[in-house]
């Protein structure tokens, strides 16, 4: 039996080829597949080249199926950063792959649990547009979690 | 005895009045903004060429009060939309089913138009307000989502859904187009997301929303696909019938979803959006925001409500706090303050409340929506009782007001403790009631009114065993030692919570050497009545059905081999759960009745319930609260708020 390959196209217009079994692990190729075979390239506008390069290597993984669950976490915890992080996230949700979003959200919740207000909105580049007012009427509510 | 009709009547005299006030209010509101909303967008169109005529005359200032106006009134009937459906969730409006839902529909169509009329440039909101009526857009959906599915899962085969329940669905679809048509993509994704996923489980839709929907997901593959939308609802295919369409959306929606967003993706050109630019502070998506904020507990969570006005949002949104909130046990423990407790993490974490320091009893009487109804006890110069309102989550605490009589001389034994229908019922006796044929009272607290009564009952004298009552089909239990018995037999009370009678019920026939009478336990199981006893290394439940007990389960711990240890603590939970708390081997052991298994769980050796002096004084080990369990809510206190609670 031929393997069917795939072409993946990223939003820097570099090409990506992927087993098809492999690539059916996210819900959106594999629809997409159903749907009209997918013989050409399939256009990925929101991922970067890295972030699919990540991507593809995490699909490519082989992995008895118990052990998947310890891999989704080694693999995210070797790109223990951010920004990273969340591109794959944000990757995996618009190829609905679940377990990979959930380990890479995990992942950040694990990273930012103990940041303070300030290093998260660094870390996440969340510009601050709460008053000191509001800000200070939620500490006082909430003075145990601070 | 005129007292007495008094002050049962007067409550319930006040209550009726209430409804009729809000209902009117909820009638008048309804219809006459309704009006306003309808005669306004009605005014429009026929107006509609001399505004575009202004517009071109670049009439910034008629256009700007105009943007003004609108957004002003979407914020007006998102509040009004809330009010609607609070009141709805409460049953309060039932008979104004048909006005609200055409309000609501009146208002979706409204702001569908007026987003028309944003793309064509006949109306243009600033970026900033844009934003702000996005977010009141955002939980007006969610509240007429809400709205509509009340409606729907209450309706029957008996009862259909009304036509305007179909409407208002075909138009929240519209809706779902319009936003993501105007606004940009990312808005309506996330929109209808909540919405589909939400109606799934009800899976009822009317034939009209198909179109709509196919043409949402065909317009997308038009590369030039900026027209107008249009389809109308003469297309509706008739042949539809709502059980074969509710079959199919039941499965493809989801997964259809996922795809149409894909494709969406390829041929939207996001650096062209100009709005989309002006929101790109909030880098993250919202599916991946929630999914981490939901792995967090609830430190962090309350703390990074601070991050951005954006988070907050999404913390406080009702939904994304159901999505995530546990079951957890509560318990008390009287040395060392509250722990919760979470199976499925195997974690046990302290809570911190108010008056830990003091030396309390702490009993758990109730739960609602999250919110743990906590009595602490204290003796000293006989007792006194401080009653609270508790959300672990939050950890907000609201004392509520003393009893008439906080500290009296009664007998410790002699107090016990009920919830239901929002009222905290406590009864004590004198004394001295054994030997008087005085009237016994209980106190009775309305959380609604939020104030003490006192009413008459009619209880003779017992010692409970346990202090909270289990309530069941109108009725508070308490197991209790009968007093009027010279053998001293376990029996159960029973409180009819309308007549406010008392009657005493058998327990199990057992022999009385068999068990220690602390460690039997009442509970409910498939909503009966059960009552659990320890053994020698195990316990049995026994089930009362059709009004007599008979023994239905039976379980072993083979690690209590040699006998289960005198501190030990059993509890029946929901579900034929029961919870084991052993304080000798500071062990939790969760017990699954049905599925014949149990879990351990090691803690930290400080939850004990009581001290070693005070456990073998016989009469202070039942004084401890049984845990608990709860629904984590974000529920907030507050005389209004509590009304809504229910």
């Amino acid at each position: 039996m031929s393997k069917k390959t795939l072409t993946l196209m990223s939003k820097d217009k570099q090409l990506f080829n992927i087993e098809e079994h492999l690539a059916v692990q996210s819900v959106t190729i594999r629809n997409m597949v159903k749907e009209d075979g997918a013989s050409s390239v399939i256009p990925l506008p929101r991922v970067d080249s890295e972030t699919l390069a990540l991507v593809i290597e995490y699909l490519n993984r082989q992995q008895a199926p118990e052990e998947d669950e310890d891999y989704v976490k080694k693999f995210v915890d070797e790109r223990g950063e951010i920004p990273t992080l969340l591109e794959l996230a944000q990757a995996a949700l618009d190829l609905d792959i679940k377990k990979l979003m959930d380990a890479a959200c995990m992942k950040v919740a694990d990273l930012i649990k103990d940041f303070t207000l300030e290093e998260v909105r660094e870390a996440l580049r969340i510009e601050n547009d709460r008053t000191p007012e509001e800000e200070k009427a939620i500490r006082d509510e909430f003075q145990w979690a601070f | 005895m005129a007292l007495k009709e008094q002050s049962i009547t007067h409550p319930q005299e006040r209550r009726e009045k209430l409804n009729a006030l809000q209902q009117t209010l909820l009638k008048w509101t309804s219809s006459s903004v309704y009006n306003k909303v309808y005669k306004s967008s009605a005014r429009r169109k026929k107006h509609g060429e001399p505004y575009e005529d202004d517009s071109n005359h670049e009439d910034n200032g008629s256009s700007f009060l105009e943007q003004k106006r609108i957004s002003n009134l979407i914020k007006l009937s998102t509040s009004l939309l809330k009010f609607i459906t609070d009141s709805r969730t409460v049953g309060r409006a039932n008979e104004h089913q048909e006005t609200c839902l055409s309000f609501t529909r009146q208002y979706v169509e409204f702001v569908v138009l007026n987003l028309r009329q944003h793309s064509h440039g006949q109306l243009e909101f600033s970026k900033e307000n844009l934003k702000e009526t996005f977010l009141c857009l955002k939980s007006s959906f969610t509240y007429a989502a809400k709205l509509l599915n009340l409606d729907l899962t209450s309706s029957s085969e008996a009862s259909p859904p009304l036509i305007e329940d179909h409407n208002l669905a075909n138009n929240l679809f519209d809706f779902v187009i319009s936003v993501e048509e105007y606004l940009g993509s990312r808005y309506g994704v996330h929109t209808s997301y909540c919405f589909c996923t939400r109606h799934r489980r009800v899976g009822q839709f009317e034939a009209g929303g198909l179109p709509a929907l196919a043409s949402w997901g065909m317009r997308p593959l038009k590369p030039g696909g900026l027209q107008p939308w249009r389809v109308g609802h003469t297309a509706k295919p008739a042949a539809f019938t709502m059980e074969v369409l509710s079959e199919v959306l039941h499965g493809v929606l989801v997964d259809w979803l996922s795809a149409i967003r894909l494709i969406y993706g390829f041929w939207f050109d996001y650096s062209s959006d100009q709005i989309h630019d002006s929101m790109e502070n909030t880098i993250i998506p919202d599916d991946v925001l929630c999914n981490i904020l939901s792995q967090l507990s609830a430190k962090p969570l309350m703390r990074f409500r601070c991050v951005s006005k954006h988070w907050n949002s999404v913390i406080t949104d009702p939904y994304f706090i159901k999505s995530i909130s546990h079951r957890r046990i509560l318990i008390p423990s009287g040395l060392t303050g509250l722990y919760a407790f979470n199976p499925k993490y195997q974690k046990i974490v302290k809570l911190t409340y108010p008056f830990e320091n003091q030396i309390h009893k702490c009993n758990v009487i109730g739960t609602l929506n999250g919110i743990l109804l906590l009595v602490l006890e204290k003796y000293f110069y006989g007792l006194r009782r401080i009653f609270i309102l508790y959300n672990p989550l939050t950890r907000a605490t609201e004392k509520l007001p003393d009893l008439p009589h906080p500290c009296c001389h009664w007998d410790v034994m002699r107090c016990a403790y009920g919830f239901c229908h929002g009222n905290i019922i406590t009864i004590k006796y004198p004394c001295d009631c054994h030997f008087s044929s005085r009237d016994k009272y209980c106190n009775i607290f309305s959380l609604k009114n939020s104030s003490w009564t006192v009413q008459k009952t009619t209880f003779t004298c017992y010692d409970f065993v346990h202090r909270v009552g289990i309530f069941l089909n109108g009725f508070l239990h308490w197991v209790a030692f009968g007093y009027d018995d010279l053998d001293n037999l376990l029996e159960i009370v029973v409180l009819d919570v309308t007549e406010m009678v008392a009657m005493r019920m058998d327990a199990p026939r057992l022999t009385i050497d068999c068990y220690n009478a602390h460690t039997s336990v009442l509970g409910t199981l498939h909503g009966c009545l059960c009552m659990s006893f320890m053994w020698r290394n195990g316990f049995d439940v026994w089930v009362k059905e059709h009004s007599e007990w008979s023994k239905q389960y039976s379980f072993v711990l083979p690690f209590y081999r040699y006998g289960c240890p005198n501190r030990l603590d059993v509890t029946i939970l929901e579900d034929g759960r029961i919870l084991v708390k052993d304080e000798v081997s500071n062990q939790i052991i969760l017990c699954h009745l049905f599925e014949h298994y149990y879990e351990i769980f090691k803690c930290a050796n400080e939850i004990r319930v009581t001290s070693r002096m005070e456990y073998d004084e016989y009469r202070y080990t039942h004084l401890v609260g049984k845990p608990f369990e709860y629904v984590e809510s974000l529920a907030m206190f507050g005389k209004n708020k509590l009304a809504y609670i229910e």
